[in-house]
């Protein structure tokens, strides 16, 4: 059967590829990694099956032995994969201000860099002076964009004890430490609470933190942790579901990616070697 | 001002809909003018989204009559409408003797006298039906008729049905004047945008601004206070599958827990009386009242990830009661205000009520029609190319059912309105992964530029072109 697979990736980011190559070291001939994005990561060292362009949104867990079915969507129509093996590395999201109950009004203009960054390759703007929060290096990229396509950053919003560069050496009007408490402005944002003050701006780009991207497993039986809202996994990135594994920022989720090229080819290679899956 | 329109309905929430879709199913000409870009922006966006029977309404008023009317009407009005209504029942839970006192008297005495279905629910009842509540329930109350409704897509649907039927939808241009035409024989709208609107009777059915509208009119007879509910909503459904009620005090019905027709659960509301009717802020302070009510209804919520807060305002009339009649000023005026937190529940009711009103007045045909629509229902016969592709990841939102929502009836202008279309932008990441693609599409099928699509209300801007922030 030609859509019979080894493994299926769910996945081609940084943990997704890399436990695909490592699967691909590890002995498993037939690897196809689903991705939604239309190109390849920089990190990606893959020479085997990809689809681009690709959306698994859905995880039909094959009973007592039986392989496991992905469903996928494309641009064309939807397509079903079927492997023995399936490798959930669906990475993260940028939690919005909505996940962190920032109060206040709900204006137009507050976003994570994932939209911000997106409007700036469609030649736009996000708004003319920006509130940038969040230490890592997604907040210091797009605070850096945001000024190279001409807008001012008002502030930084850090975490307390952080440690960067000079206001100066940036380009944002300063640095301040605490977090945001309160949006206001309707309908578009005009000033945000942060640190005590309030900081007249048109736009707030929240990244804080990432959490695991989930939708996929939605109605599959694969046990998600409750309270920290990931996919559950023991030491070899095996999930509740025989035959199904997981690694990276959907397991583990951090800002910067830390452990995801690792994670990926462990887990990679425990897939490949997993005795108790047969096929 | 070339036509005269037989009824003109100001107020494109929920109530005025429903109203527009009654009188263009009489075959008269007809339409329905919202100062916002999008139908249901005020009122009817942000509530419980429950289709309540009126077990607990003040016997005797207009309400609880409409309400008991509109209670017969939803099972079959969201079917032809294909709006989802999920008949889930709703369990008042008392927690202590006094509240169980409560339940078994008053409330039990009223929800009879209403004739609504009720059945009083043991300790054990209440905890084997509803494993997720408190377990310091003493007992309960099963209200079967309280169903769940989405406010956003029963609003759309009897605009759409409106339009269908002949209706003019105007959106974004509100009204600023109401004046006498031709002597004894029509009146004149004024809006925003200087056009003029020549009608044989106005319906007055703009929500917490009925009563500015009114004294448009020079007629002040009613004022409205508007009051602020805050919500916290969760994809996390804990198996809640029932609406879980407080015992009520005199201000509210309280806050209380209810499954969403569309999925998820919501916590809410808060009862905040404010000077400004266009406060929709969220407060950490409301919020926290929100959880701290309802974890001692549903414990478990207490743990649930809220992916979004909000607030509705509602119109509190002084009467205590739903003000529709003609306006005493300018008789061609007909109000229909101070429908508080029912106007979901009623507005099949209260539609219908109006019609007929206006029939007796002489500004609809004695009889329906029932002309048929002049539209078809559904436009998405066409294949729409690289229709597979999931633009929400979230929601699983293909590009086909995003097109297609943008080559309907009634067409959103906005992000807000596409999302209440088609559930794009509403999953964690609240938009942030997907709304550059959408802004991309809604620039192809409306043919506008996509820095001039908003997010919900005029000066919303989501993007600038560069050009202009440069200079």
């Amino acid at each position: 059967m030609s859509d019979l697979y080894d493994l299926i990736v769910i996945g081609g980011g940084r943990s997704g590829s890399s436990a695909a190559s490592a699967a691909r070291q590890g002995g498993l001939r037939n690897v196809l990694v689903v991705e939604r994005g239309q190109g390849i990561t920089p990190q990606d060292r893959m020479n085997g099956d990809v689809w681009f362009g690709s959306t698994a949104v859905g995880l039909l867990t094959g009973n007592s032995g039986r392989p496991h079915t992905v469903v996928v969507r494309q641009a064309a129509g939807t397509a079903r994969v079927k492997a023995p093996r399936i490798l959930v590395a669906t990475g993260s999201y940028e939690v919005p201000r909505e996940a962190l109950a920032i109060p206040g009004s709900r204006p137009s203009g507050v976003m994570t860099p994932a939209l911000a960054l997106d409007l700036m390759d469609m030649g736009l703007l996000p708004g003319r002076t920006a509130v940038v929060y969040g230490g890592g290096s997604r907040a210091g990229l797009v605070a850096r964009r945001f000024l190279e396509a001409g807008g001012r950053v008002a502030a930084w919003v850090v975490p307390e004890g952080w440690e960067g560069p000079t206001p100066e050496a940036i380009g944002v009007d300063r640095v301040l430490c605490g977090s945001v408490q309160g949006v206001r402005g309707y309908p578009r944002l005009t000033q945000v609470e942060a640190g005590g003050e309030s900081i007249s701006c048109d736009t707030l780009i929240v990244a804080t933190r990432v959490a695991a991207t989930l939708a996929v497993l939605k109605g599959s039986p694969v046990q998600i942790d409750k309270t920290a809202h990931t996919v559950e996994v023991d030491e070899f990135g095996r999930t509740s579901v025989p035959g199904v594994f997981a690694c990276g920022t959907c397991v583990r989720p951090d800002l910067e990616h830390r452990f995801s090229v690792d994670d990926g080819r462990r887990v990679g290679a425990a897939a490949a070697s997993d005795v108790s899956v047969k096929g | 001002m070339s036509q005269i329109r037989d009824v003109v309905v100001v107020g494109g929430g929920i109530v005025g809909s429903a109203i527009a879709r009654e009188v263009a199913s009489f075959g008269v000409s007809a339409a329905l003018v919202e100062r916002e870009p999008d139908v249901c922006e005020a009122t009817s966006k942000a509530n419980s989204g429950i289709a309540h029977t009126g077990f607990d309404s003040k016997p005797g008023t207009l309400e609880s009559r409409l309400l008991a009317r509109s209670r017969e009407m939803w099972p079959s009005l969201a079917a032809e409408l294909g709006v989802p209504f999920v008949p889930a029942g709703a369990v008042m839970v008392a927690r202590n003797t006094e509240e169980l006192e409560a339940v078994r008297g008053p409330i039990l005495d009223k929800a009879r006298e209403n004739g609504v279905e009720v059945l009083l629910l043991t300790r054990s009842e209440v905890l084997d039906m509803m494993p997720y509540v408190t377990p310091i329930a003493v007992g309960g109350l099963h209200v079967s008729g309280e169903s769940l409704v989405d406010p956003f897509w029963a609003t759309r649907a009897f605009a759409e049905d409106a339009v269908r039927h002949g209706a003019e939808v105007i959106l974004g241009d509100g009204v600023t004047g109401v004046r006498e035409g031709q002597p004894g024989q029509t009146l004149v709208l004024t809006l925003a945008s200087g056009r003029q609107v020549e009608t044989r009777c106005v319906v007055n059915a703009a929500g917490l601004w009925s009563d500015d509208i009114a004294a448009l009119a020079g007629d002040t007879s009613f004022r409205l206070t508007p009051r602020k509910g805050q919500f916290l909503l969760s994809e996390d459904d804990l198996g809640i599958d029932h609406i879980v009620l407080p015992v009520p005090n005199a201000k509210s019905k309280g806050i209380l827990v209810t499954p969403l027709a569309i999925g998820g659960i919501l916590m809410g509301p808060t009862a905040e009386d404010q000077e400004d009717k266009l406060d929709r802020t969220t407060t950490a302070a409301g919020l926290q009242a929100v959880l701290e009510s309802t974890v001692k209804l549903v414990p478990a919520v207490g743990k649930a990830q809220s992916i979004r807060q909000f607030a509705g305002v509602r119109a509190v009339a002084a009467s205590g009661d739903y003000i529709i009649r003609p306006s005493e000023v300018m008789p061609r005026l007909f109000h229909v205000a101070g429908i508080r937190s029912t106007g979901v529940s009623a507005s099949p009711g209260i539609a219908a009520y109006v019609g007929e009103n206006l029939a007796k007045l002489g500004y609809l045909p004695a009889t329906k029609t029932a002309a048929a629509p002049t539209m078809a229902p559904d436009t998405t016969g066409a294949e729409i190319p690289n229709g597979g592709e999931v633009i929400c990841r979230c929601r699983s939102i293909t590009r086909a059912e995003i097109v297609r929502t943008l080559r309907g009836p009634l067409p959103p202008r906005n992000l807000d309105g596409l999302k209440r279309r088609t559930g794009a932008m509403l999953g964690e990441c609240q938009g942030n992964e997907c709304v550059a693609k959408l802004l991309r599409i809604m620039s192809d099928e409306l043919g506008v530029a996509p820095e001039s699509i908003e997010k919900h209300a005029a000066g919303s801007y989501v993007a600038l072109p560069r050009e202009e922030v440069r200079s």
